[in-house]
């Protein structure tokens, strides 16, 4: 029986008086047409209460025609009631709308900017630069980029940055910074020599400590010594028989060995060209879309529509979603750009191809011997053509500084 | 015709061990203390006030007094009484 009125609260019920000539005789009636009354108190004997459900209340009606009764109510219960009766106190709607309206626009306020692991300076040169960006204490964050690509821009202009971590953490944006540190060399080598890491032949010398081993046109293995860390004159051989009377005291001086030492190496570098090649590239030509984007899938597009004129294009899509307190709404912005792609296709003769071998093999070799080498000339040592392809074996000779050091040993 | 419906309702009742108010569509009344009274399959309500529920039965009428009653439930032929019940009596027509 209680599970009738159980869910009666949600749906909503009100309380009637019915009155007239024995009231509780309309009841029946009521009953008959599946009319749901419970709760029958008799008032006097011209009047009744009951409950009946808000969706009975137009049966209710229908029955009392011609029947004289009088119907009056009295109150109403549940929630469809207490919903309509909160619709009716609009300062009181107003409020909420307006906290919730707050809230909401103060989740995506941007609260705090935190720098760290930077010097004062720099963290001061980031934070103009934030605020150039629009980054800075108050902004709506719905407006500002993603963090990925603040930390791009970032990183470009400020040449100082090693590298910048953003995130975003609530209202807060937290960075940390790595400067660029510019290396000190190690303050006081221990006694080394200079020795050779590749064969060559002496070019120029140049030794601040140390004595020199070699002279210029001298031919070098790899791990010959270039400049001794050994000064002083060199102990007399030890005699057999002396041996273990007196030890001769190697009198001479450990040195750190510094220096230069320029030498003529050479190279063999092989390098293919392809005759044919298509390659795409962006030609810089770019449109953004804009989109409210609502759950995961769902976009409604706001500003850029339909297809771009670009034949090929490359997307790079990031969204933003709205915060509500800590929470990620499902709701954000969307912004979609599109880089034009271009496809090129390049036909080389063969002197083209040969000529582009060649800087392709001299790149290569630059990289690999370092920027301070110079690579004085170079010569094709075979070349031929196959599968479309121009292969090149060139000879190279550079200036390098072939100078490693070694530690010297000192014994125990 | 009716004498011999019942006539009949007799017979199942007591051979075939079927309930009593199902076969011979007699009311059904529990009660629970003196405070509820569950009535089931009765022909209409006619009187009910504070004291005095009056209910129309297939024969007569059936009449509980007390104190304070409420109907706490009615549906077509079912009746929940809340209240303090002191008599119930059975009224031939």
């Amino acid at each position: 029986m209680k599970k009738h009125t159980q869910d009666i609260y949600f749906t909503g019920y009100v309380t009637v008086l019915i009155k007239g000539d024995r009231p509780e005789l309309f009841f029946n009636q009521l009953v008959q047409e599946k009319v749901l009354v419970w709760d029958i108190i008799k008032k006097d004997s011209q009047t009744c209460e009951a409950k009946i459900r808000k969706q009975d209340i137009s049966k209710l009606r229908m029955q009392r025609r011609g029947t004289g009764y009088k119907i009056r109510f009295r109150s109403k219960h549940g929630f469809p009631f207490l919903f309509t009766a909160l619709l009716h106190k609009k300062p009181l709607l107003l409020g909420i709308a307006i906290s919730i309206l707050s809230i909401f626009f103060l989740s995506n306020t941007v609260w705090k900017i935190e720098v760290r692991g930077v010097s004062p300076e720099l963290e001061h040169q980031i934070e103009t630069k934030l605020d150039d960006y629009g980054v800075r204490l108050g902004a709506f964050k719905l407006t500002l980029g993603a963090p990925v690509d603040i930390q791009q821009r970032l990183l470009q202009d400020i040449p100082d940055l090693l590298w910048i971590g953003v995130q975003e953490k609530g209202t807060t944006y937290a960075l940390e910074g790595v400067p660029k540190t510019i290396v000190k060399e190690e303050e006081q080598p221990g006694p080394r020599h200079l020795v050779a890491k590749k064969k060559g032949v002496i070019v120029d010398m140049f030794v601040s400590e140390g004595v020199a081993q070699v002279g210029v046109h001298d031919y070098v293995e790899p791990g010959d010594v270039l400049v001794s860390g050994l000064i002083g004159n060199e102990p007399p051989p030890v005699n057999k028989d002396q041996k273990d009377k007196t030890e001769q005291k190697d009198t001479r001086k450990h040195v750190a060995a510094t220096g230069n030492v320029i030498a003529r190496t050479w190279y063999n570098v092989s390098a293919a060209v392809p005759l044919e090649e298509t390659y795409t590239v962006l030609s810089g030509k770019q449109e953004n879309k804009y989109a409210i984007q609502f759950g995961d899938s769902f976009q409604l597009p706001v500003w850029g529509f339909g297809e771009t004129e670009f034949k090929d294009s490359q997307e790079q899509t990031s969204v933003r979603h709205l915060r509500f307190l800590r929470w990620e709404l499902p709701i954000g912005m969307g912004k979609t750009t599109e880089y034009e792609r271009v496809t090129k296709q390049v036909k080389r003769t063969k002197e083209e191809a040969i000529a582009q071998a060649e800087k392709l093999a001299k790149q290569d070799l630059q990289l690999q011997v370092g920027a301070d080498a110079d690579i004085i000339s170079q010569k094709i040592l075979h070349e031929t053509v196959e599968n479309g392809k121009v292969k090149l074996i060139l000879y190279f000779q550079v200036n390098e500084d072939i100078a490693t050091s070694q530690p010297i040993s000192q014994g125990d | 015709m009716k004498k011999w419906q019942q006539r009949i309702g007799n017979w199942f009742t007591e051979h075939l061990d079927m309930p009593a108010d199902v076969v011979l569509e007699l009311p059904r009344i529990t009660t629970i203390g003196h405070f509820h009274a569950y009535i089931e399959n009765h022909r209409g309500l006619v009187l009910f006030s504070d004291n005095e529920l009056r209910l129309r039965l297939n024969t007569g009428f059936l009449r509980i007094t007390g104190e304070s009653f409420v109907l706490k439930v009615m549906l077509p032929e079912e009746i929940l009484l809340e209240g303090k019940m002191k008599e119930f009596k059975f009224i031939d027509s």
